[in-house]
C-alpha cells in the first residue's frame, strides 16, 4: 500500500478483514475493492478468457470494461474493480464466462 | 524554431530569451528574482495574484496571455512558486554565497529533503549538471503540499539548474 | 415511484455542479450514479488545476470534489448510489437497478452527465495483464493507494499521459518513458517539462509494436520509430523493460444513456466521437433532456463544471423556478467563464467544434 504520499498524506488504515481467494485466506482492509486488495497482495491475474484461455486482470479500473470479472460470493461476472470486500467474502478466479452456484 | 520546445518538452537557452516571464534575457540575473518558464498560451493566471509586490502581470487582458516579471519589483519571496499549477516558476539567487547560486523550486515527492542534504542537480532535460546542497525546505499549509525546496550549486548553473535528484543513500 | 424536478445521471464534476445550481434555485434533485461514492473521476485528480480563481485555479481536484459533494448534500440533493440507470420506457421515467432491485424514478427534466470511456489501443499482446488504461492506474494509486506496477511505460503524451506519469512518480513508481507517435507533445508544455527535468525519457515519433512476457504477464515492450503516417519503420525496433503499459490515447464520450433517451448524435472528431447535439442551454434534441461534461465532448474537469453550472441554471429556468431573464443571464455568465477557459491553441479548437455542433441543433429546430 502507498502509506505515505506527498499530496494525499498518510493513508487511513481500514479495519482488518479476511477474504478467501481461490481458497487461500487473505487479510484485507475494509473499504478496499477486491481488485485493489488482490493487487496489493501481489495477484494481478483474475480470470481466464473463454476462447484462448488467457489470463486477464485490470484494464480500466472503474467498472467500464469488464476485464477484471471474477466469481465473488458465488456470483460470476462480478467486476472486481468496483466491488468492495467484506469479511468472509469468497473470491475465485473466473474461467470463461463462469458458472453460477447450484 | 520558436515552438521547438513543445517537440522536446524542455526549453533551450535561445527559447528562454523569448519568454516574457524570464528576466535578464535568460542570462544569469544580477539579483534574486523569480524566473517564470511559461512559454505556452494556456488559460491560467494564479501567478499574477500570488505576487504580493505586483511584480507579475499577464502581458495582455486575457487569461491565456503569458506572465511577465518585473525584476525591480520582485523580492524573491517565492510565493509564486507553489501557486503555479504548472510548476514552472523558479526563484534564482545568483549571489547566494561566494561562487554559488541558489535555486528555489516546487518539489512534490517523498521523502522531502532536509537542509544540508547533498543532491545531484539536473538541467531542464534531466541531465546531471553538478552536486548541490539543500539550503532550505518550506512546506507551509497554504502551499497545499507543494513544498518550496532551495538548492545551492555553482553560480554558472543559475539559469540551467532546474531540478535535483536525491542521492542514493 | 419517487418524483423529482431533476434527475441527474452521473455524480462527477458536471453532475454535481448542475445539482448545486438547480437545488440552490429550489429544484428537488436526485443524482444516480453507478459508483458507491459520488465525485466521479474528480477524486483521483490530485494536481492543482489551471484556470482563474473563479474556475478553482490552483486548487487540487480532489479538494474541489469534496467541496462539491458537501455543498450538494447541504442543499438537500439526494444521491442514489451503486445504482445503474439503464432504461427509459416512458418520457421522464428512468429505470434504475440497485442491489438487484429495479425501480423507476421520475424527473421533470433529466441531465445526462455520464462522462467518458478511455480509448484502447491495439498492438501485439496488448491484452496481456499489465497493459492498463492511464485512468485505471490513476484510480489505483490515488484512490485505492495501491501501486499496480513498479516501472511503467506511458503511451500518449496528452495531458492525461503526462499527469498520470507524474502522479505515478509521486506514488513511488519509475517511468520507463513516454511514447508518442506525433512529433509534438500532445499536452501542456509545463506538464512535460516537470517530467523532463527529472530525466523521464520521451520517445517521440515512436509507437508500441509488441508486448512481451511470460504467463500472459507483461515484462518488456518493443518500440519502433514511426513514419509520417504513424507506420512502424522496419529495423528501428528496440525493447524497454516495464511491468505495466498505461494507455493514454484519448477518451470517447459515454453516450449510451443519452441515446436511450432519444437524443440525436453527431460525430465530431475534435470532441472525441459521437456527441448529443445540444444548444447553449445544454439542452439536447429531446427538450426534456440536458447534457454536461465529457459526454458533450472530451475536455477538462474545469469545463465540465462550467457546463454543469450552465445546465443547472437553464433547467431551473425551464422549470419556472427562476424567471426566463434571470436564467438567460446565468447561462450567459456561464458561457463567458467557459470561453475564458476555451482559449489558447487547444481550447479554441474545442470552442469552434462546439459552436458547429450547436448550430446543427439550431438548424434542425
Amino acid at each position: 500500500m502507498i502509506d505515505k504520499h506527498p499530496i494525499l498524506g498518510d493513508r487511513l488504515v481500514g479495519e482488518k478483514l479476511t477474504i478467501t481467494f481461490d481458497g487461500k485466506e487473505l487479510e484485507v482492509e475494509a473499504g478496499q475493492t477486491v481488485a485493489a486488495a488482490l493487487l496489493n497482495a501481489g495477484y494481478s491475474q483474475f480470470r481466464y478468457t473463454a476462447k484462448e484461455h488467457k489470463k486477464r486482470g485490470i484494464f480500466c479500473g472503474i467498472g467500464r470494461c469488464t476485464d477484471c470479472m471474477m466469481i465473488i460470493d458465488g456470483k460470476p461476472n462480478t467486476r472486481s474493480c468496483i466491488t468492495r470486500v467484506h469479511d468472509g467474502m469468497r473470491v475465485e478466479t473466473q474461467d470463461g464466462v463462469g458458472k453460477w452456484e447450484e | 524554431m520558436a515552438s521547438d520546445y513543445i517537440n522536446r518538452g524542455y526549453l533551450s537557452e535561445e527559447e528562454l530569451d523569448l519568454i516574457p516571464g524570464v528576466p535578464f534575457s535568460g542570462k544569469i540575473p544580477d539579483k534574486k528574482c523569480a524566473v517564470i518558464e511559461c512559454p505556452q498560451e494556456i488559460p491560467c493566471d494564479p501567478c499574477q495574484s500570488a505576487c504580493p509586490f505586483g511584480a507579475i502581470t499577464l502581458n495582455g487582458e486575457h487569461m491565456t496571455c503569458l506572465p511577465c516579471i518585473e525584476p525591480e519589483k520582485c523580492r524573491g519571496c517565492g510565493n509564486c512558486i507553489p501557486a503555479c499549477p504548472g510548476m514552472a516558476i523558479f526563484v534564482v539567487d545568483p549571489n547566494y554565497a561566494e561562487g554559488l547560486c541558489e535555486i528555489s523550486l516546487c518539489y512534490e515527492f517523498l521523502p522531502l529533503p532536509v537542509k544540508g542534504d547533498r543532491v545531484d542537480v539536473t538541467d531542464r532535460s534531466g541531465n546531471r549538471l553538478c552536486d548541490g546542497v539543500i539550503t532550505g525546505v518550506r512546506n507551509m499549509s497554504k502551499f497545499d503540499r507543494s513544498a518550496i525546496v532551495s538548492v545551492a550549486c555553482p553560480r554558472e548553473y543559475a539559469m540551467s539548474a532546474r531540478a535535483f535528484i536525491r542521492k542514493e543513500l | 415511484m419517487k418524483r423529482y424536478d431533476l434527475v441527474i445521471i452521473g455524480a462527477g464534476p458536471a453532475g454535481l455542479a448542475a445539482s448545486i445550481e438547480a437545488a440552490k434555485r429550489g429544484a428537488k434533485v436526485l443524482i444516480v450514479d453507478e459508483n458507491d461514492l459520488p465525485g466521479g473521476q474528480l477524486f483521483k485528480q490530485i494536481h492543482k488545476f489551471f484556470g482563474s480563481h473563479e474556475h478553482g485555479a490552483g486548487v487540487r481536484g480532489f479538494r474541489l470534489a469534496a467541496q462539491f459533494v458537501e455543498e450538494a448534500k447541504a442543499l438537500g440533493v439526494e444521491f442514489m448510489l451503486s445504482a445503474k440507470a439503464w432504461g427509459s420506457f416512458t418520457e421522464g421515467r428512468i429505470t434504475v437497478t440497485r442491489d438487484n432491485q429495479t425501480t423507476v424514478v421520475v424527473g421533470k427534466r433529466v441531465l445526462v452527465a455520464s462522462g467518458a470511456n478511455e480509448n484502447a489501443f491495439a498492438f501485439e499482446n496488448w491484452n496481456m495483464t499489465g497493459v492498463m488504461t492511464a485512468g485505471a492506474v490513476q484510480t489505483f494509486i490515488n484512490i485505492h493507494r495501491v501501486l499496480p506496477a513498479k516501472r511503467v511505460l506511458m503511451l500518449g503524451s496528452g495531458n492525461v499521459g503526462l499527469i498520470v506519469s507524474y502522479q505515478l512518480m509521486q506514488a513511488g513508481a519509475e517511468i520507463a518513458g513516454i511514447v508518442e507517435a506525433a512529433p509534438k507533445i500532445g499536452g501542456y508544455f509545463v506538464h512535460a517539462a516537470k517530467l523532463r527535468r527529472f530525466g523521464v525519457p520521451f520517445y517521440m515519433q515512436h509507437t508500441i509494436v509488441r508486448a512481451e512476457g511470460e504467463d500472459d504477464r507483461l515484462q518488456r515492450v518493443v518500440l519502433a520509430a514511426v513514419d509520417e503516417r504513424f507506420k512502424p519503420i522496419d529495423g528501428t525496433e528496440f525493447s524497454v523493460e516495464a511491468d505495466a503499459v498505461c494507455l493514454a490515447v484519448g477518451m470517447t464520450p459515454s453516450v449510451e444513456f443519452a441515446r436511450t433517451l432519444g437524443c440525436k448524435l453527431n460525430f465530431v472528431g475534435t470532441l472525441g466521437g459521437a456527441i448529443p447535439v445540444h444548444d447553449h442551454n445544454m439542452r439536447t434534441s429531446n427538450p426534456l433532456v440536458y447534457i454536461a461534461g465529457d459526454v458533450s465532448g472530451i475536455e477538462e474537469a474545469s469545463t465540465a463544471i462550467e457546463e454543469g453550472r450552465i445546465a443547472g441554471c437553464a433547467i431551473a429556468g425551464d422549470l419556472g423556478l427562476i424567471g426566463r431573464e434571470e436564467a438567460d443571464a446565468e447561462v450567459a455568465a456561464g458561457w463567458h467563464r467557459l470561453e475564458q477557459i476555451r482559449m489558447g491553441y487547444h481550447g479554441l479548437r474545442i470552442r469552434n467544434a462546439k459552436e458547429e455542433l450547436m448550430k446543427q441543433l439550431e438548424v434542425a429546430r
